[in-house]
């Protein structure tokens, strides 16, 4: 019964979006109109689509609402553990970002830019950032840290940089893209 | 020229292509050496639980871009890997399914009823033989059904379809994936307005972005690769992750069975099969050809049709359920004859069926060179059409792959077992990484992983409301073809807002999409109230 109302909730959020794109989001932030007239003809404007887009959630959304469903639906434990993986994911990424640029900075001064694409600059941040991501992952599902884990994760993520960055070229690991 | 001479040409494309090296001499195709690498790689990622065709195809493709570039001629390359990527990972399924009763997906779940007592039986060799042999057969038959519908619906197609026919036919295959894949066709149809709405921003045709409030990261739109990974991979890896997660407390690792028993499956034995692969292999050619239905239905309906025929004929003894070969050969047959028959919608309208074909159709996006739909099959007056020679490059590739399945398939299919001792604790969060470092090899850019973790979410989201992403990424990637095709027939027919019933071919396809949605609504509503 709960799952069902949680369906309910859903189908309404979808109506209220729906009716949002609709009648403001779709006219407001679109140059034209659903339908425009140009030099005598009659020609469809950027509004429309969308527009049609949001006719369809707002149909589905009251149906949703209207009906109910079998969803398992989202519970705390759901939204905590989305919460925990997406900060974990973060930490990684900003840890890939600003590794390499504060090792190039804290030995050699220089800015990491020119650096970007030379060895061994440019594998310090994916390797930092990635393992810190699969190993941060490993021990949010198993609940323990331990030394095998972290060199399994540091082992694939040199693979990974090894399999990306010697046999292409013009390829840049991450971040080096807008570092 | 005709089309027998494109055959020819498409043939020819594939084994007069450029030469990757030669072997005593003999000069050996790039395409053709990637089938074979795209294939063991399937069947090793098919034979990995947790993973899946479509994970592979994702992160292959942008290397794949990045090493034979954008041109045309890296059409066949790239497509033969990926065309054998999905044959590989259809045989490779069965493999965890059989050895360690952990179906890699849902279909796989059909071939453990049968084939993980023939294992603790001590018959392992043999049913991953049966499973191989039958899963060929079904993906052989099924892809003999793609090389002679294709061409012929598209012509039908492009004979008999003007612009507002095709819309109109756009809106019933939308209508139809809402209606039939997932629980509830409310949820589709929510998932296919998202799947809308998600193209449409920062597109169009006016100077303006629209829909980006004036945010300059948005102009461009979400690029389909962000989207698609992202519902479809990360979205199912974040689900994943928390499932081992509440898990963990009754898992003690993976038990580990050694491949043993008769290995051996007697000529005898496979004619005694045929009639129930052959019984799958309509089934599932039937539903392949069908956008969005999927290879669950077609095991689904294969094994309990053939049981009815096991009751009548009980062939080899053993009871159904509890060990029947018949019961591995219906399921796979069925669930392989899908994917071939999954293209023919590809190719004749250019609307994707499976994810599978979804990561074909981005490779032909991303490529250049090729539009599958209708026109690839149009027969030019004079001159070669190269669509409709790469089409039959395609189909060349695709042959390939099945040869090799057939040869060396089994053999491979049998040596992967060892992928299921790799934890999946482990094997996710670097499939992860992977698919993020691939989307920024394509993009070269931070904020492409940031959105695709953010579809990310909304893929697990979707997952935990039983939302089925099928339908959001097709209607994302159909989008803007559909808006396409809308504004040129409404110019076309003169402004007239009843354009998508102007003609009776039309009238039909609308009514069509609106049966769908009534019928399949209908029956759902049943369920519910159940």
């Amino acid at each position: 019964m709960k799952h069902f109302t949680q369906d309910r909730v859903l189908g309404l959020l979808v109506l209220a979006f729906g009716a949002w794109i609709t009648l403001y989001w779709a006219p407001v932030d679109s140059e034209t109109g659903l339908v425009e007239r140009l030099r005598g003809r009659f020609s469809i404007g950027d509004a429309l689509a969308p527009t049609v887009a949001g006719v369809i959630l707002m149909a589905s959304g009251a149906w949703l609402a209207l009906l109910g469903g079998k969803g398992e639906g989202l519970r705390l434990a759901n939204l905590s553990y989305l919460c925990v993986l997406i900060l974990c994911l973060l930490l990684s990424i900003a840890l890939m970002r600003g590794a390499g640029p504060a090792l190039v900075e804290a030995i050699t001064g220089a800015e990491y830019r020119p650096l970007r694409d030379t060895v061994p600059w440019k594998y310090f941040g994916f390797v930092m950032g990635g393992t810190a991501m699969i190993l941060s992952l490993i021990v949010l599902v198993e609940r323990r840290l331990s030394w095998s884990r972290v060199l399994i994760a540091l082992g694939v993520a040199l693979f990974l940089a090894a399999f990306y960055d010697l046999p292409f070229e013009d390829l840049l690991l991450p971040p080096n893209g807008d570092v | 020229m005709d089309m027998l001479a494109h055959v020819w040409l498409g043939i020819l494309a594939v084994f007069q292509g450029p030469a990757l090296f030669e072997i005593f001499g003999i000069p050996v195709p790039v395409t053709i050496v990637m089938v074979a690498g795209g294939f063991f790689t399937g069947v090793l990622v098919g034979a990995t639980p947790g993973l899946a065709g479509p994970m592979a195809m994702a992160v292959a493709l942008p290397i794949l871009i990045s090493v034979f570039g954008f041109e045309t001629e890296a059409l066949l390359p790239v497509m033969g890997f990926l065309i054998g990527i999905m044959k590989g990972a259809t045989i490779g399924g069965a493999v965890p399914a059989i050895l360690f009763n952990t179906p890699g997906t849902p279909d796989a779940v059909l071939t453990t009823l049968d084939g993980h007592p023939m294992t603790k039986a001590g018959q392992s060799g043999r049913a991953l033989k049966v499973a191989h042999f039958s899963s060929v057969s079904g993906d052989t038959v099924s892809d003999i059904v793609l090389f002679v519908c294709a061409p012929f619906l598209a012509v039908l197609v492009e004979r008999y379809l003007d612009l507002p026919e095709k819309t109109a036919l756009i809106l019933l295959s939308l209508a139809f994936i809402a209606a039939v894949v997932g629980n509830s066709v409310a949820k589709g149809l929510i998932a296919m307005g998202l799947g809308m709405l998600v193209a449409f921003v920062g597109t169009g045709e006016d100077f303006y972005p629209r829909l980006t409030g004036g945010v300059s990261w948005l102009a461009q739109g979400f690029s389909i690769a962000s989207v698609i990974l992202g519902v479809l991979i990360i979205g199912e890896i974040f689900k994943s992750l928390e499932d081992m997660m509440r898990e963990r407390a009754s898992t003690g690792g993976i038990q580990q069975t050694p491949v043993t028993g008769e290995a051996g499956l007697s000529w005898r034995e496979r004619v005694r099969l045929l009639p129930f692969i052959g019984n799958s292999a309509a089934i599932g050619t039937m539903i392949g050809a069908l956008p969005g239905i999927g290879s669950t239905l077609a095991a689904t309906l294969g094994y309990a049709t053939g049981r009815k025929l096991h009751e009548r004929r009980r062939p080899m003894g053993e009871a159904w359920g509890r060990g029947a070969p018949e019961g591995v050969a219906s399921t796979e047959a069925a669930n392989s004859a899908v994917s071939g028959a999954n293209l023919i919608p590809v190719l004749s309208l250019g609307i994707p069926g499976n994810a599978a074909a979804v990561f074909l159709i981005l490779a032909t996006e991303s490529i250049g060179g090729f539009n599958p739909g209708p026109a690839v099959f149009r027969v030019p007056a004079d001159g070669v059409n190269t669509e409709m020679v790469l089409a039959f490059g395609i189909f060349t590739a695709m042959t390939v792959a099945n040869i090799l399945n057939w040869t060396v398939g089994g053999r491979v299919m049998r040596m992967m077992a060892i992928m299921i001792r790799v934890p999946k604790q482990i094997l996710l969060p670097s499939v992860l990484l992977v698919t993020l470092t691939a989307i920024h090899v394509q993009e070269t850019s931070l904020k492409a992983i940031l959105f695709t973790l953010f579809f990310g979410v909304i893929g697990y989201l979707f997952r935990k409301f039983r939302i089925s992403v099928l339908p959001f990424v097709i209607a994302f990637i159909l989008a803007g073809n559909l808006e396409n095709t809308a504004r040129q027939a409404f110019s076309a027919t003169g402004g007239d807002p009843w354009f998508l019933f102007s003609s009776p071919l039309a009238m039909a396809f609308m009514v069509g999409a609106i049966a769908v949605i009534v019928m399949f609504s209908r029956r759902r509503i049943e369920d519910v109230s159940e």
